[in-house]
C-alpha cells in the first residue's frame, strides 16, 4: 500500500463504525468497498488507464445488491 | 518506501559511484561525508532525476549538463549517462486477520545520452525502466511512473529530497504568499491523501446521480419520477455551486493577498517619505529663501548707503568741527545769538521810560542823549544783523552736528555694527534654509517614483473586488445550504417512495450505499483536514522548538510556529506578534523550521519515505546543531544526510550510535590545496572510501585548516 493509504484506510475504517448497520455484515462490506474505491482512485491518479466511474459504479451496485439480498434474508430470519 | 542503493554512471562528477544506504530501522541514518564540491548536491540531483526525470533537475534540465565536464572525446562523443536506484516498498493488504504488511523491492534505471559537439552538447530524451526484484530474478513493470508516483508523488519531491541551502521554499519571502501556501497545501494534501478522497467523493456522487436516474425510470410512480427529476437537477446545480464557491474563495484569497501586498508598498513608500508633502515643503523653503534674499538685498543697500550718510561725515569731521561748534555755543551762551536787541530797543524808543527806569522823554536833554545812544545801538545792531543772521543760522543748523546732541545709537559706528549684525544673521538663516532645501531634495530623490495616491486608488479597487467576491461567496454558500436542505428533504421522500415499491428495493439499496460511502468519505475528509492538519501543526511546533532550544516559558523570543487554516506557516514571538521568517529568524532557525515542517508532515501522515537532505546543518553550531540532528533522526523513517566535516564536528557521538552507514566521498581535484595525498586519479570524478566520520585514509585525508589556508595564500 503506497504512501499514506495506511492512515486513510484507518480513518475510513473508524468512520465506517459509525454507519448504521442496515443489514448483517453491512459495515464490513462497506469498509471493503470504500477501501477498493480508494485503491482504484490511486491507480487512476497515477495514470492507470481505467474507467474509474464505471469501476466505482460497479462496486456500489454490487454492494447495493448485497444489501438488498441480505435485508431479505434478515427479514425471513 | 526506503532507498537501498544507488549507482551512478557518468552523471557529472559521479563517473562510477555506488552508494548503499542504511535500511535498518534501529540505525536508519546514512551519512555521506563530503566536503564542498565533492558531489553532494550532484547526488541529490541525480537521485531525483532517476525518479522524476528532467523536471527534477535545476531549471528543469535546460542547460544543465549531465556528462562529466572533462569527458575524453576519444572515448566517443556520445556519452552514456545512467542512474540506478534500488528501493523497497511496504504494502498493506486486507485479510481476514486484518491488515498485513508485505515488502517489495524494485529497481529503477534511468538513462540518456549526451552528444558532444565541441563545447556544445545535446541530450536525448531519457528512458526509464522499472523492475520488480524477487529472490528468483527481476520482472519489468510498466508503466514505471505508476509505482514511482504512487510512492513518491512529484508534488512531494521537495519534502523528501531537500537541499539544505534551499530548504526554505515553504517559508522564503522571495516568493509570493500564494505560492508558499500552494507549496504547503500541495505537500499536505498529497501526504494526507486529500486529493484522493476528493476524487472519490466526486465519482461516488456521479454514481449516485446515475442511480437516481434509474429511479426515475422505474415508471410506476409519477411522484417518484418528479422527485427523481428534481434531484437530478439539484445534483447538476450542486456541482456548479461547489465550483463557484471554490472559485470565489480563490479570488477572495487572491485579492486579499494583493491588498496586503499593496498596503506593504504604500507603507514602504511612506516610510521613505510622502512625495507630495516633500514637494510642498520644498516649495515653502524656496519661498522663505526668496524672502531672506530680499531682506539681504535691502540690508546690503542700507549698508552701502551708510557710506554716503550724514552720520559718517559727521563722525569723521567731528574733530574738525569741534572748535567751530564750541565758538558758536559760546556766542549763544553770551546771548549774542540769536539777535533779539533791535525790537527791544525800538520798543524802548516808543516808550518814555527805559527798562532801567531812566527817563527817555524827548523833551529832556539827558533823556535825548539816552535816546540817541539807543538809536545808535539800533543802527549798530542793524549793521551787524546780516552777519549775525548767518551765524545764528549756522548755530541752529549745526546743532545736529554737536556730538553731545547725538544719541549714541545714531552714531555711525553703531549704525554700521547694527547693519553688519543684521546681514550676518540673515546670512546664517539663509545658509540654514539652503541646507534644509538640499536635505529635502535629497529625500525626494531617494523616494522611489511611487505614486502613493495611485497606490491608494488601486488599494480601493482591490478592496472593492475582494468585498465583491466575499459577497458572492456568502451568497453561494447560502444557496448551497438551501440546496443541501432541499436535497435532503427530497432524498427522504424518494427513499420512502422507493420503499413502498418492490421494484425500487434494489435502487434504494444502491442509493443507501452511495449515501453511506459519501458520508464516510466526507467525514474522513473533514477529520483529516481539521484534526490531521492540526496534528501536523502541533508536531511541527514541538519539533521546531526542540531543535532551536526555545522555551516559551523561559521567555524565548520564538514562542510558537503553526500552520494556519490558510496553509501559511506562521511563527509567533511574545504577545502573539508574528515574526517574519526571513527577517526575524536566523539562518539556523529558518532551516530548522523547514525541516520541522517536513518531518512533522511525514510523521503525521504515517508515510514511510526517505528524507534525503543535503547539508542540513549548515549555519548551525552547538546546541542547535546536535538538537536538529537528534530530532531529525528520531522523526524520520529513513534519513540520508550529506554532511561536511564541519557539520559533523561535535556530532560524532550521535553518529557513533545512530549511523547505520557512513561513506566518505573525496574530490581528487582538491589535491594539493586541501588533500594531504595525491589520490593518483587524473579524471575529475568523486572517489569513495569506507572511512566513517572518525576515520581518514590515504584517499580522503585532508590538510589541517591552517596548512590548507597557508597553501591557498601561497
Amino acid at each position: 500500500m503506497p504512501l499514506n493509504e495506511r492512515k486513510i484506510v484507518r480513518i475510513i475504517l473508524e468512520e465506517c463504525k459509525n454507519i448504521e448497520e442496515r443489514c448483517t455484515g453491512y459495515k464490513e462490506e462497506l469498509e471493503q468497498v470504500i477501501s477498493d474505491i480508494i485503491a482504484a482512485e490511486r491507480q487512476h491518479k497515477v495514470g492507470s488507464r481505467t474507467n474509474i466511474l464505471q469501476q466505482i459504479s460497479n462496486k456500489c451496485n454490487a454492494t447495493g445488491r448485497f444489501l438488498k439480498d441480505q435485508r431479505r434474508q434478515d427479514r425471513q430470519v | 518506501m526506503r532507498l537501498i542503493r544507488a549507482e551512478f554512471e557518468n552523471f557529472r562528477l559521479l563517473r562510477q559511484l555506488c552508494l548503499d544506504f542504511a535500511i535498518n530501522s534501529e540505525q536508519k541514518l546514512t551519512v555521506i561525508r563530503a566536503e564542498n564540491e565533492s558531489g553532494k548536491t550532484t547526488i541529490l540531483n541525480a537521485l531525483q532525476w532517476a525518479l522524476y526525470g528532467d523536471d527534477a533537475l535545476p531549471d528543469k534540465g535546460r542547460d544543465y549538463r549531465l556528462h562529466p565536464i572533462d569527458w575524453d572525446v576519444s572515448e566517443g562523443n556520445r556519452v552514456p549517462i545512467s542512474v540506478q536506484v534500488d528501493f523497497e516498498v511496504t504494502g498493506l493488504r486486507r485479510s481476514t486477520k486484518g491488515l498485513i504488511e508485505n515488502k517489495r523491492q524494485y529497481r529503477i534505471i534511468r538513462s540518456t545520452y549526451e552528444t558532444l559537439d565541441g563545447v556544445k552538447w545535446e541530450r536525448s530524451p531519457s528512458t526509464i525502466k522499472l523492475f520488480h526484484i524477487t529472490d528468483t530474478g527481476s520482472s519489468p513493470i510498466d508503466p514505471p511512473e505508476a509505482v514511482i508516483h504512487e510512492e513518491l508523488p512529484p508534488e512531494l519531491r521537495e519534502v523528501f529530497f531537500t537541499d539544505g541551502d534551499r530548504a526554505l521554499s515553504f517559508i522564503e519571502s522571495t516568493v509570493s504568499v500564494s505560492t508558499k501556501r500552494d507549496r504547503v497545501q500541495k505537500a499536505i494534501r498529497s501526504l494526507l491523501g486529500l486529493g484522493v478522497i476528493e476524487d472519490a467523493l466526486k465519482h461516488v456522487k456521479k454514481t449516485a446521480s446515475e442511480v437516481n436516474k434509474a429511479a426515475k425510470e422505474i415508471g410506476a410512480n409519477e411522484k417518484l419520477t418528479k422527485i427523481a427529476t428534481k434531484l437530478e437537477q439539484l445534483d447538476a446545480g450542486w456541482t456548479e455551486l461547489e465550483e463557484k464557491i471554490e472559485d470565489a474563495k480563490e479570488q477572495f484569497s487572491a485579492f486579499d493577498e494583493k491588498l496586503a501586498d499593496i498596503q506593504k508598498q504604500i507603507d514602504n513608500a511612506l516610510i521613505k517619505g510622502d512625495r507630495e508633502k516633500l514637494k510642498k515643503d520644498i516649495e515653502h523653503t524656496n519661498n522663505q529663501i526668496k524672502q531672506i534674499d530680499a531682506q539681504l538685498k535691502a540690508a546690503s543697500k542700507e549698508h552701502s548707503e551708510l557710506f554716503k550718510s550724514l552720520s559718517l561725515a559727521r563722525d569723521l569731521l567731528e574733530p574738525v568741527l569741534e572748535k567751530g561748534l564750541s565758538e558758536l555755543t559760546k556766542l549763544h551762551n553770551q546771548g549774542k545769538i540769536p539777535n533779539t536787541t533791535i525790537p527791544v530797543l525800538e520798543e524802548r524808543l516808543n516808550s518814555t521810560v527805559c527798562i532801567c527806569g531812566e527817563s527817555l522823554d524827548p523833551d529832556d536833554d539827558e533823556a535825548m542823549r539816552r535816546r540817541e545812544y539807543i538809536q545808535n545801538l539800533i543802527d549798530e545792531s542793524r549793521k551787524a544783523d546780516a552777519l549775525q543772521s548767518t551765524i545764528t543760522d549756522l548755530y541752529y543748523g549745526s546743532r545736529s552736528l554737536q556730538a553731545d546732541q547725538i544719541p549714541d545709537d545714531e552714531r555711525w559706528i553703531r549704525l554700521y555694527a547694527k547693519i553688519v549684525e543684521r546681514r550676518d544673521d540673515l546670512g546664517i538663516v539663509r545658509e540654514d534654509l539652503a541646507k534644509k532645501l538640499k536635505s529635502l531634495e535629497s529625500q525626494l530623490d531617494e523616494i522611489p517614483d511611487t505614486d502613493i495616491q495611485g497606490l491608494r486608488d488601486t488599494k480601493k479597487r482591490y478592496q472593492a473586488q475582494r468585498d465583491r467576491f466575499h459577497a458572492n461567496l456568502t451568497q453561494y454558500q447560502t444557496k448551497f445550504e438551501v440546496v443541501k436542505q432541499e436535497r435532503e428533504n427530497l432524498v427522504a421522500k424518494r427513499d420512502n417512495l422507493l420503499r413502498e415499491q418492490k421494484k425500487g428495493e434494489r435502487i434504494l439499496a444502491e442509493l443507501e450505499v452511495t449515501q453511506d460511502i459519501e458520508h464516510v468519505l466526507r467525514n474522513s475528509y473533514e477529520r483529516i483536514t481539521s484534526e490531521e492538519l492540526s496534528k501536523v501543526s502541533v508536531l511541527m511546533n514541538d519539533i521546531f522548538l526542540e531543535m532551536i532550544g526555545a522555551d516559551p516559558e523561559q521567555g524565548a523570543i520564538i514562542q510558537k510556529a503553526e500552520i494556519n487554516q490558510n496553509f501559511d506557516i506562521v511563527v509567533y514571538g511574545p504577545n502573539d506578534r508574528t515574526l517574519n521568517p526571513d527577517r526575524d529568524l536566523n539562518g539556523a532557525s529558518r532551516r530548522a523550521l523547514t525541516l520541522s515542517f517536513i518531518l512533522a508532515l511525514t510523521k503525521v501522515s504515517e508515510v514511510e519515505a526517505p528524507n534525503v537532505i543535503d547539508t542540513p546543518l549548515g549555519m548551525m553550531s552547538g546546541f542547535v546543531k546536535t538538537s536538529v540532528l537528534k530530532t531529525a533522526i528520531r522523526e524520520s523513517s529513513q534519513l540520508i544526510l550529506f554532511l561536511t566535516r564541519s557539520e559533523i564536528t561535535d556530532c560524532e557521538e550521535i553518529l557513533d550510535v545512530e549511523a547505520g552507514r557512513v561513506i566518505t566521498l573525496t574530490n581528487p581535484a582538491h589535491y594539493p590545496q586541501m588533500l594531504a595525498n595525491d589520490p593518483g586519479v587524473g579524471l575529475r570524478t568523486v572517489i569513495r572510501c569506507e572511512c566513517n566520520h572518525r576515520q581518514e585514509c590515504r584517499s580522503c585525508q585532508r590538510l589541517v585548516d591552517s596548512v590548507a589556508q597557508m597553501n591557498m595564500a601561497l
